[in-house]
């Protein structure tokens, strides 16, 4: 029998043996994991502002579901309690329409949709269903709804609770160069969720006004 | 031995026991704050299945089940959270024969089987689940609806043309410089609201507006969407599974990472599947369940699928609508290996303080 040397006693060699397990489980318990797909594409904070109309905080007062040719949508009608960007500012109540619903006994589910809860607020980013409607659906579906919730008397905006199917914009090296806002661009639910209310709205108009800058520059004003 | 000599042994004996008793407590702390940590910033493990929540008006907080495992979820609006489910045991569906404009038929399909193939083969231990899809052949008439008194196809189709789900921007809206929509798919579920009975099932693919092809794991990025990727998980919602908290899941609602094929279950996902179609052993005499025996006799839904909800088989009180503390995943706790990580720390801190 050989002698061991001097660097393979046996406390080292558990030593060795706990380094190695304590790397494995810190690697396997802490490090990120892979995230699964989905079917909508995470949308970024600034294309959310320009793909939007208006942005508003709503309160919905009713809902009413309905056939539209061999699909089931709900109309919300929502008392705006806000503009908080975007030309409705005369409008007080609005229509907010979504897929899926129920008539009779026949309900229809489309995920990944916004949803309502009637008397609970939203901050919505809006499109018009056609240019100068007062009927809307919410850009992006789920991810253009933010829900509000108190946080130690301060009011915050949280995720939607239709939640969201979302991956992470697919750039190629190319295209990563081009994409809208770059590869550094920030996703609309990581901007606001959590972010206070007051600074929320602050921070929507002056983004809208910037991103629509050239839809509501008077007539002949060079925009760059 | 001198009186000092005997005093100073006395030391050293007493020594090592009170370093074993700080050394217990060491690891006694590490543990219990190992076990804080990963009991309290993570949410507890937790599928959700689709619920007829999502679709009542003017109250649909929800439209998943994840409130209790005690099987008396309700809405927002104060009815009962019912779970959708197939209730024929194998679910019929029809490709667009046209397929997609990247993407060939045989292609696609080849995607669809094997995304349902996922969820159908899940064993619920060693059963195997009680529900089953199965290809009905093309269809040259792929429309999303329901028609209430008619023959319905549970249909997938490519809109290769436009995407009609999103409203034109503003033709004066120069500011977007990508004004497609970021939908790669849309499953509609039609199902009778007081029983949670899903009766059709439309999936939509958004190949107007994104290249959406089957894409093997590992290739260089093309700037495409992988077809069976975004299947699966669609094929989890045709099924009537919701959202889960789990990162691991197909069915996580949010993905922060990964943009490479990612085509697995996950075990939350295994865990909402069994709950919704557990394998039925009380038909063991016949030795075939719903399932096997519809698949058996080849009454899959039919060709053109359900003309009306069929009976009820099973009592709504049997319904399990649980998120979080349902069926057990197999697998070890997420925070065990950081838990084991911590106490073998403390391990090695103890050994060195020793030496």
């Amino acid at each position: 029998m050989l002698p061991l040397r001097h660097s393979a006693r046996p406390g080292n060699a558990r030593g060795l043996l706990l380094a190695l397990a304590l790397a494995w489980s810190a690697a396997t318990g802490l490090a990120p994991r892979e995230a699964r797909a989905s079917v909508a594409i995470a949308v970024s904070y600034e294309h959310l502002v320009a793909s939007a109309s208006s942005v508003a905080l709503v309160t919905p007062l009713e809902a009413r579901s309905a056939w539209e040719g061999a699909r089931i949508v709900t109309y919300t009608r929502a008392r705006v309690d806000r503009w908080i960007a975007g030309g409705e500012a005369a409008s007080s109540e609005i229509w907010v329409r979504t897929l899926g619903g129920q008539v009779g006994d026949l309900g229809q589910l489309v995920d990944g949709e916004a949803r309502f809860t009637v008397g609970e607020p939203s901050l919505l980013f809006l499109r018009a269903v056609a240019p100068g409607a007062r009927a809307f659906v919410v850009a992006s579906r789920a991810q253009g709804q933010f829900t509000l919730r108190a946080d130690n008397a301060v009011t915050r905006l949280a995720r939607g609770p239709g939640g969201g199917l979302v991956l992470p914009p697919q750039r190629t090296p190319r295209a990563a160069t081009i994409a809208v806002g770059g590869p550094t661009e920030m996703l609309a639910g990581d901007v606001l969720d959590r972010m206070e209310l007051s600074a929320a709205c602050a921070e929507l108009a002056s983004a809208f006004a910037a991103a629509h800058r050239a839809r509501i520059a008077p007539t002949g004003t060079t925009v760059p | 031995m001198t009186p000092l000599e005997t005093q100073r042994n006395r030391g050293r004996a007493r020594t090592p026991s009170a370093r074993r008793v700080l050394h217990a407590a060491f690891l006694a702390f590490v543990a219990c704050v190992a076990m804080a940590v990963t009991t309290l910033a993570r949410p507890a493990s937790a599928y959700c299945r689709a619920t007829t929540c999502g679709s009542s008006a003017g109250s649909s907080a929800e439209g998943s089940a994840c409130e209790t495992s005690t099987g008396n979820a309700r809405c927002a609006g104060g009815g009962a959270a019912l779970g959708l489910w197939w209730g024929t045991g194998c679910v019929g569906y029809s490709l667009d024969a046209g397929a997609g404009r990247n993407v060939t038929y045989e292609a696609s399909n080849a995607a669809i089987r094997a995304a349902f193939a996922t969820w159908t083969e899940h064993r619920c231990g060693t059963l195997p689940v009680d529900v089953d899809a199965q290809d009905t052949g093309p269809t040259t008439n792929a429309v999303v609806e329901y028609r209430a008194g008619g023959a319905n196809k549970n249909v997938i189709v490519f809109r290769d043309d436009a995407w009609p789900h999103t409203p034109a921007l503003a033709a004066d809206n120069t500011t977007l410089t990508d004004p497609r929509s970021g939908e790669l798919a849309l499953t509609t579920l039609t199902f009778v609201a007081s029983t949670g009975q899903i009766l059709d099932a439309d999936i939509e693919i958004n190949s107007a507006e994104y290249d959406i092809r089957p894409i093997e794991a590992g290739a260089a990025r093309s700037g495409a969407y992988d077809l069976q990727t975004v299947l699966t998980h669609e094929g989890g919602h045709f099924l009537g599974m919701g959202h889960s908290d789990e990162r691991e899941a197909m069915m996580f609602a949010r993905s922060v990472a990964a943009d490479t094929p990612t085509r697995a279950l996950g075990a939350d996902d295994g865990a909402a599947l069994c709950d919704a179609y557990p394998p039925r052993e009380w038909n063991v005499a016949s030795r075939l369940s719903p399932g096997a025996a519809a698949r058996a006799g080849g009454a899959c839904s039919p060709r053109k699928g359900l003309a009306q909800p069929a009976a009820r088989a099973i009592p709504l009180e049997a319904l399990r609508l649980s998120c979080a503390a349902g069926p057990t995943p197999t697998r070890a706790p997420r925070g065990a290996p950081a838990l084991l990580a911590l106490v073998l720390l403390g391990a090695l801190l103890a050994r060195r303080s020793r030496s």
